[in-house]
């Protein structure tokens, strides 16, 4: 092995000591859990809207965007549910450049994980008490969850996470949502899977434990595009992708049936804008077809206080650094008219 | 013609050519006499927040002048004067009203006690006297009085020595910075300067012995050696200073500080006679209460943590894992034993920076809970 065993880093107990949960926060989050998970399993009928930076790259115009959200929920209360993406590990296709506050907390700055650790903490921890989101993070390394287990009210495992058995026993040990996306090649057997995975309890190792999960019923499916063997991105949004997943859940025997289709990656080519459109298509397709309606639960859209995206050394204030997103005007407008249409 | 309030010429017109006549002095002079007016109210009002600020450093052990703040505050109003010919007088305007804020604030603290350890001339007498001109300073026996002194409210501030350039720490009175309730909110330096010290009518050839504290004899051994003189040891430099003074022998001299021969009535047969220069020792003054404001000045600033950590491996490497996450530099790190449980040890940090800032406070609150205990002991 050639890796240097830096330091011990601290547990996730150690940081949770440090920055504990308040009661108003514990109180905060349970209420925002039962919203959502009454989403997933059919008691509400509104809308979940997983919104928010590709990723979270700087403190303050994170929890001035989230602030901005929380009015903007206020306004669309009986339609809409709103959780906040705060992403604060991006996995990277060549493992190069920035790959998160997790291990960047300064993005120009060398990776300093005991930092990351701390700061990705405080960022969930500050939304959850100024604005009362639990928000949504990427489960990119299932061992680190537990640092803000008590925070996240919607996980995501990403498209090449997915296959990795760490990541599905470790969602089967979850209590929230956790959103399992189709494969970069488009595979949803390999999707189905893992939501079959995640949904059923195992015994396995985590964090040098032996541990026993109950499985999970409240994960389900994320289309978000795919790209072919010539690397050419395709949409997977469409009416007929959403009824073969209707069909593919039916021949399954999961539990609480459910997709959030995700409106940026290979479903808009990452041009952000079209993420407008495909948000009001799939909307319509639901209203076209009842199982469709059925099946879709919410939306997943990349957006941030100004359109598109630079380099990370651009430092323009609340301007994606990774992936190109919706700016502030354009979200309002989208979320408003979503909130009409659902 | 205008009218008299803003009236500094009056002009008048005659067959087309304006003759301008000049203010009348009285009409000046009423003139000034409102601005002075103006100026009483001003005055007082300045000197009464004057005052409110020799007590607040009264309470906080903080010395009245402050170069560094008095220099910027001079030059910040000076740029607010218009005229480049009035500036000029404006600044020593300013100085001289700083000048009677400053005298105004040592005569309000002059009721200050500062408690120091050991007597009159020592060293520690001269760093108290460094930092609280005009105090009342009281000398206690020991480190431990001293301090005790201020803790009970016998005394306002204790000024003790906690590090010298050679020696290192001084362990007494770090073990009081651990387990004591006072702060400090003031450190100063002071050079151990060695003098030889003779009665006013000795001449430097007349002296045959000297006399004083093994470590100022030993600053100073070179210089004795090639005079050779006999050498008598002493308990203390200050003294030895007034034994010198009181036998009135002229073949003895005493090694002391400068401060000694004034006190003592000796005079100063030869300067610096120690040989290494950098002798240095650190005194700090501690008060009650921490000073929690934070001086404008951006380097310079230092803090000081004390703490102990779990008996676990890796426990010492975390808390300094947190202090580098948050950019503080670490000058000194020094481990003693808490005394309370057999070894067992409580840590010492001092670090360049200011503590009050967000950085600061995150770091503290995560320290607070890898720490079994933890205390800031001062800001300075």
């Amino acid at each position: 092995m050639n890796m240097n065993f830096k330091r011990k880093l601290l547990i996730p107990m150690e940081i949770k000591e440090m920055y504990p949960m308040t009661e108003s926060g514990e109180e905060a989050k349970r209420r925002n859990d039962e919203e959502i998970a009454a989403i997933f399993t059919g008691q509400s009928d509104k809308l979940l809207l997983v919104i928010g930076p590709c990723s979270a790259d700087r403190e303050d115009a994170v929890i001035d965007y989230i602030t901005r959200l929380r009015g903007l929920q206020e306004k669309v209360a009986d339609r809409i549910v709103i959780v906040p993406r705060i992403y604060t590990n991006k996995p990277r296709t060549t493992g190069v450049g920035y790959k998160g506050m997790l291990h960047q907390p300064n993005p120009l700055s060398q990776a300093d994980m005991l930092k990351g650790l701390i700061s990705i903490r405080k960022l969930h921890m500050r939304a959850l008490n100024e604005t009362g989101f639990s928000c949504a993070d990427e489960m990119l390394y299932p061992e680190n969850h537990k640092y803000l287990s008590d925070l996240l009210s919607y996980v995501a495992v990403g498209a090449r996470s997915v296959e990795n058995q760490q990541h599905r026993l470790t969602a089967s040990g979850l209590d929230v949502p956790t959103g399992m996306k189709n494969p970069t090649g488009g595979d949803l057997s390999v999707m189905m899977n893992a939501i079959k995975a995640a949904q059923s309890p195992h015994v396995f190792i985590y964090r040098n434990w032996e541990v026993e999960s109950k499985g999970n019923p409240l994960s389900h499916a994320i289309l978000r595009g795919f790209v072919d063997a010539k690397g050419v991105s395709h949409p997977n949004y469409h009416y007929e992708d959403l009824t073969t997943l209707v069909d593919l859940y039916a021949q399954s025997e999961l539990a609480n049936p459910a997709v959030v289709v995700d409106v940026n990656h290979s479903n808009s080519g990452k041009r952000f804008m079209e993420q407008v459109r495909i948000s009001k298509e799939v909307l319509h397709s639901a209203q076209h077809n009842a199982d469709i309606k059925k099946l879709v639960k919410g939306l997943m859209i990349e957006s941030y206080l100004v359109d598109g995206c630079q380099g990370a050394n651009e430092g323009v204030y609340g301007k994606s650094i990774t992936d190109p997103c919706l700016g502030w005007e354009k979200t309002e407008a989208l979320v408003q008219d979503l909130a009409e249409l659902w | 013609m205008q009218d008299s309030g803003s009236c500094d010429r009056r002009s008048i017109r005659l067959g087309g050519t304006i003759i301008l006549i000049m203010p009348k002095l009285e009409d000046i002079r009423k003139k000034i006499n409102s601005i002075d007016s103006q100026l009483v109210e001003l005055f007082e009002q300045r000197m009464e927040a004057s005052r409110e600020v020799a007590e607040y450093k009264m309470e906080r052990g903080l010395s009245v002048y402050d170069p560094q703040r008095e220099a910027e505050v001079i030059k910040r109003n000076a740029e607010l004067i218009k005229s480049d010919e009035i500036r000029e007088y404006f600044m020593r305007f300013e100085q001289n009203l700083m000048d009677l804020s400053k005298d105004y604030q040592y005569r309000r603290i002059s009721g200050l006690k500062v408690a120091y350890s050991g007597v009159e001339g020592a060293f520690a007498y001269v760093a108290a006297r460094k930092m609280f001109p005009s105090a009342k300073l009281v000398s206690y026996p020991d480190f431990q009085s001293a301090y005790q002194s201020c803790s009970s409210g016998e005394s306002d501030v204790v000024v003790l020595p906690f590090e010298n350039s050679y020696a290192g720490e001084v362990s007494a009175v770090t073990d009081l910075m651990f387990s004591g309730d006072l702060y400090v909110n003031q450190v100063v330096q002071v050079e151990a300067v060695q003098n030889l010290l003779a009665c006013p009518d000795a001449h430097i050839d007349d002296i045959k012995a000297v006399v004083s504290h093994p470590q100022a004899l030993s600053q100073c051994a070179e210089y004795i050696r090639e005079k050779g003189y006999a050498v008598h040891e002493y308990s203390n430099t200050a003294l030895a200073a007034r034994m010198v003074a009181q036998k009135g022998d002229c073949s003895l001299a005493a090694i002391a500080n400068a401060e000694c021969a004034e006190l003592y009535g000796l005079k100063i047969l030869e300067h610096r006679i120690n040989e290494s220069s950098n002798n240095t020792t650190r005194f700090a003054a501690f008060s009650k209460v921490l000073n929690t404001e934070t001086a404008k000045r951006k380097m310079g600033k230092h803090f000081i943590l004390m703490f102990t950590v779990k008996n676990e491996a890796g426990a010492l490497a975390k808390t300094l894992n947190i202090i580098g996450s948050h950019n503080y530099n670490m000058c000194a790190l020094r481990s003693r034993p808490t005394k309370e449980l057999l070894w067992s040890y409580y840590f010492y940090i001092e670090l360049d920076g200011n503590i009050y800032t967000e950085e600061g406070k995150s770091m503290l609150r995560e320290l607070g809970t890898l720490c079994e205990k933890l205390k800031l002991v001062g800001s300075f």
